[in-house]
């Protein structure tokens, strides 16, 4: 690789649309994504896969262009061939066994038969699934399916891999693995770029984010800047008690706490800028109250929070 | 070393047959090549005045040909690229690098492959149970056996071909598939006059009367029916299978998938 295509971006967008008759998938993406691991982030229908699968070359774009490693990816065997893709969609050939489903895959990509056997098992011994190599993909559960797509998008060595919110449905020690795999995959020098609406699991990859809301470019750049936007509002938490007025009554006066909202159902939104007075005083004041907590959670935790304070209104 | 249209193709088909034995669509399609085997060994069982020579020219007229042909290959040949797209897997396919072409290839050669073995078998034993019938004749004679295989053979290759193509080209294959074998295959080639020769079923017609023997007389209108010359037929049959072939293949490279999540 020149150090002109080592420091090019690995995908260029340019005024990149997509529609689906009159539903927008994209519009007017301009965006560089430069080598190495970066996370799409966007709440459900952001236009996260509609994005990826126009990087893939599964989609052509409506509008603007794309190009993928300096080359258009649609139809073009020569992106292709340095591309690995992990789709969304949860579709294998069940008939076959996972050594068979990968092996062919690789042959496809045109290694010869005993490198490919080899390559394939590697790839299935990455997302630990080397002794289940022999079963039909029909029999796995969804994680171990999940684990599949991804060893087929390895397993040529691609130099972008492209995910499509990998870790669904994976159990907390294989999505543990699977994020190993990635930093692994990073340090061996491919690129990685996968979505998700999920903030920390990007956190635990990367600081580099690109955010899609509504099929629009938000904002690119580094994840701590999000961080510092959701702690420059107020955080807010959802309470169901027993009695829900009487403990509403009891926060109001609580240091740090902006507005304490009783909503018809009988759940309180508590707004604070002090979340740490607010967690530590809780139990004591219920317990005074009389009011029995049913479930207290954080509203600020989900990607819609942060995309609401991007795009300048209150959750 | 990426991999050209014929070594894709190859590859493609050799794992597709593989994983056709393991399909219940390819079985389903054997079976309907099989059903008139099993209708006439039912009639040959229970009617005593049927014969050999009967009973094979009629049911290989009316339904090896004119139902079991066209609608095992409607199963399969739909399936060729359409039933990658509704089972979504069609993905790993295109986004590996080789030619567009060699799916459609690498897919409609197994399964034409397939239907051609269905179609011996399902010959042979029509032949096999129609020999079982009581009435006396000459019994089922090369000229009628031969040339029943040949345009079954020939029927799957073109009927194949033509819905792989069709599969590409619209969305719901399945359907339009049905509605052109009943309308225009099941009905047109039934009416009297030269429309008939717009429907492959005529030219599959003209290959068993170019071939055939004096038995095949006994099909009500077969005498007064204008049949293709026998190198016409072939041709026209290899003709729509060519055309097939490219119309689906340029489609193919251009289409663009919308698969759900």
């Amino acid at each position: 690789m020149t150090q002109a295509e080592s420091s090019a971006p690995v995908v260029r967008a340019k005024d990149l649309a997509r529609f689906y008759g009159d539903v927008v998938g994209v519009c007017d993406l301009s965006v560089d994504i430069p080598r190495g691991t970066v996370g799409l982030l966007g709440p459900n229908g952001a236009g996260k896969s509609t994005f990826l699968k126009l990087l893939a070359g599964e989609l052509q774009p409506s509008r603007g262009s794309i190009e993928v490693l300096g080359a258009p990816p649609f139809a073009n065997p020569s992106v292709h061939a340095r591309l690995g893709f992990c789709p969304q969609q949860d579709a294998l050939w069940d008939d076959m066994t996972a050594v068979e489903f990968v092996e062919f895959l690789l042959r496809l990509s045109g290694r010869e038969s005993l490198a490919a056997r080899s390559a394939a098992l590697a790839a299935l011994e990455r997302v630990q699934l080397v002794d289940a190599k022999d079963r039909r993909l029909g029999g796995f559960s969804k994680g171990m399916r999940q684990r599949v797509r991804i060893a087929q998008a390895i397993a040529h060595e691609p130099e972008l891999v492209v995910l499509d919110e990998p870790l669904t449905g994976l159990d907390p020690l294989a999505r543990h693995a699977t994020l190993e795999l990635f930093r692994q995959l990073a340090a061996e020098g491919a690129s990685v770029l996968f979505s998700t609406h999920v903030l920390h699991e990007v956190e635990a990859l990367t600081q580099d984010v690109v955010l899609l809301h509504k099929g629009r470019l938000l904002a690119r750049g580094k994840i701590a800047a999000i961080r510092a936007l959701l702690d420059r509002h107020p955080r807010r938490y959802s309470i169901r008690a027993r009695d829900s007025r009487r403990l509403a009554r009891e926060l109001v006066g609580l240091e740090g706490v902006e507005s304490v909202q009783l909503k018809t159902d009988g759940l309180l939104v508590v707004a604070t800028r002090r979340p740490e007075i607010l967690l530590e005083a809780l139990p004591g004041i219920a317990s005074a109250a009389r009011a029995g907590i049913a479930s207290f959670e954080s509203r600020d935790e989900g990607l819609e929070a942060v995309f609401d304070y991007l795009m300048g209104g209150a959750p | 070393m990426k991999l050209g249209l014929w070594g894709a193709s190859l590859l493609i088909a050799s794992t597709q047959l593989s994983l056709l034995a393991r399909s219940r669509r390819a079985w389903a399609a054997t079976g309907l090549l099989l059903l008139p085997a099993l209708i006439a060994w039912l009639v040959a069982a229970a009617n005593d005045k049927v014969t050999p020579s009967g009973l094979s020219t009629m049911l290989g007229w009316h339904a090896l040909l004119g139902v079991s042909v066209p609608l095992a290959s409607l199963l399969l040949g739909v399936a060729v690229i359409a039933e990658e797209v509704e089972d979504r897997t069609i993905t790993y396919l295109l986004l590996r690098p080789v030619p567009r072409a060699s799916l459609l290839l690498g897919r409609l050669v197994p399964a034409v492959l397939w239907l051609w073995a269905s179609c011996a078998t399902g010959t042979a034993l029509l032949v096999a149970a129609a020999a079982t019938a009581r009435g006396s004749d000459a019994g089922v004679s090369d000229g009628t056996r031969l040339p029943l295989l040949l345009a079954a053979c020939a029927g799957v290759a073109t009927y194949t071909a033509l819905h792989a193509a069709l599969g590409v080209w619209v969305k719901h294959a399945m359907i339009v598939g049905l509605a052109y074998s009943f309308t225009i295959e099941g009905f047109l080639s039934n009416l009297p006059g030269r429309n008939q020769s717009l429907t492959i079923q005529h030219h599959l017609r003209s290959l068993v009367a170019g071939t055939g023997d004096d038995a095949w007389q006994r099909i009500d209108g077969f005498g007064s029916t204008e049949w293709n010359p026998l190198f016409d037929a072939a041709l026209v049959l290899a003709l729509v299978v060519l055309v097939a072939c490219i119309a689906g293949a340029w489609r193919l490279a251009r289409r663009q998938f919308e698969l759900p999540a």
